[in-house]
């Protein structure tokens, strides 16, 4: 069930993104997909490995599902969320669209735990994941306005 | 998260291997435009973190990275290494200018000097093997990786050509 939900996903977000007009520059695809990756790599890395806090499933196959969440789902979200972002004039709607990314990519997460594709520990709460999406998003979007300052000026955007 | 479960030989080797790789970096001749030199360093990184994720722990988990098999600094060091890396390996090629067959070449060149590195730094402890990976596939890998990175090349070449500014650096 979880790789028929997250890989269906996973190639309807990518038919998506590769058939609509884009915001971001190539270059700034490839700065915020590996920095979003360097991100998650590391919670999971700290929470998983050090904490055990967050465990994946040992099955390859979930394993697999879990990787289109971290290497496709979660990066072209953020991409989508930072192009309209940018789009968008009114900062409380920037806000807005920021809490509705939020408690989607938290709502991701906990479609995964649902799925079997991984498993909080008993010390976990929600509001972890709140917090580590919150951080994610923020970061994400402090490196994208710091590459697109130097973006701008070499490359027409 | 702890620095290093115990300070030696491996700790050292990737102070002192970041330390020249980036003094050599940073003392070349400037050759890209600032937004290319960051993705080039970048994709290093990216592709490292992303096979690692895959290769480094459960289900597969053929190797460790330094002394335990928890995560410490440096292991976010080791990966930050590939960033020079990778850009040197771009940076030679693009100085070179090379052609047809010479490309191969050169992959399975760098190829080589990557496998003869890695060995040096599994003999420090940087990389464990016990579990079933060995210098063959990291042979494999290598290859793979660095011609995905000369297509990588092309296509930001191609892009940055196609939409730079008119006062942007020229890069034929």
């Amino acid at each position: 069930m979880a790789l028929v939900v997250f890989c269906s996903i996973s190639v309807l977000l990518l038919l998506s993104y590769s058939v609509t007009k884009r915001r971001l520059h190539l270059f700034e695809r490839i700065v915020i997909w590996v920095f979003v990756l360097l991100l998650q790599n590391n919670f999971f890395w700290m929470m998983g490995l050090n904490y055990k806090l967050v465990e994946l499933s040992h099955h390859w196959l979930q394993f697999l599902v879990y990787d289109s969440i971290r290497s496709i789902i979660v990066p072209i979200c953020m991409m989508l969320y930072l192009e309209l972002h940018e789009s968008l004039d009114r900062k409380w709607i920037k806000g807005l669209i920021g809490v509705l990314f939020i408690m989607g990519f938290v709502g991701i997460e906990y479609l995964a735990e649902w799925l079997g594709v991984l498993s909080h520990s008993g010390n976990w709460s929600v509001w972890y994941s709140v917090a580590n999406w919150v951080f994610n998003v923020l970061l994400t979007l402090l490196v994208f306005k710091r590459i697109r300052f130097m973006a701008r000026k070499e490359v027409t955007i | 998260m702890k620095l290093a479960e115990s300070f030696d030989a491996n700790e050292w080797f990737l102070i002192i291997s970041f330390l020249v790789i980036t003094t050599v970096t940073l003392m070349l001749p400037r050759r890209f435009p600032t937004i290319i030199s960051i993705v080039f360093l970048l994709i290093g990184s990216g592709i490292a973190m992303y096979s690692d994720f895959h290769f480094g722990i459960p289900p597969v988990d053929l190797y460790d990275i330094n002394d335990s098999k928890q995560y410490e600094w440096f292991d976010l060091v080791t990966f930050v290494l590939y960033s020079p890396f990778s850009y040197l390996f771009l940076y030679v090629f693009d100085r070179w200018r090379l052609e047809g067959l010479k490309i191969s070449l050169y992959v399975l060149a760098w190829s080589i000097a990557a496998v003869a590195f890695e060995a040096f730094a599994v003999r420090l402890h940087v990389y464990n093997f016990q579990k079933g990976w060995n210098s063959g596939y990291s042979f494999v890998f290598y290859l793979a990786s660095q011609t995905f990175m000369i297509w990588f090349y092309y296509t930001v070449k191609n892009n940055y050509n196609r939409t730079k500014k008119e006062t942007s650096p020229d890069w034929a």
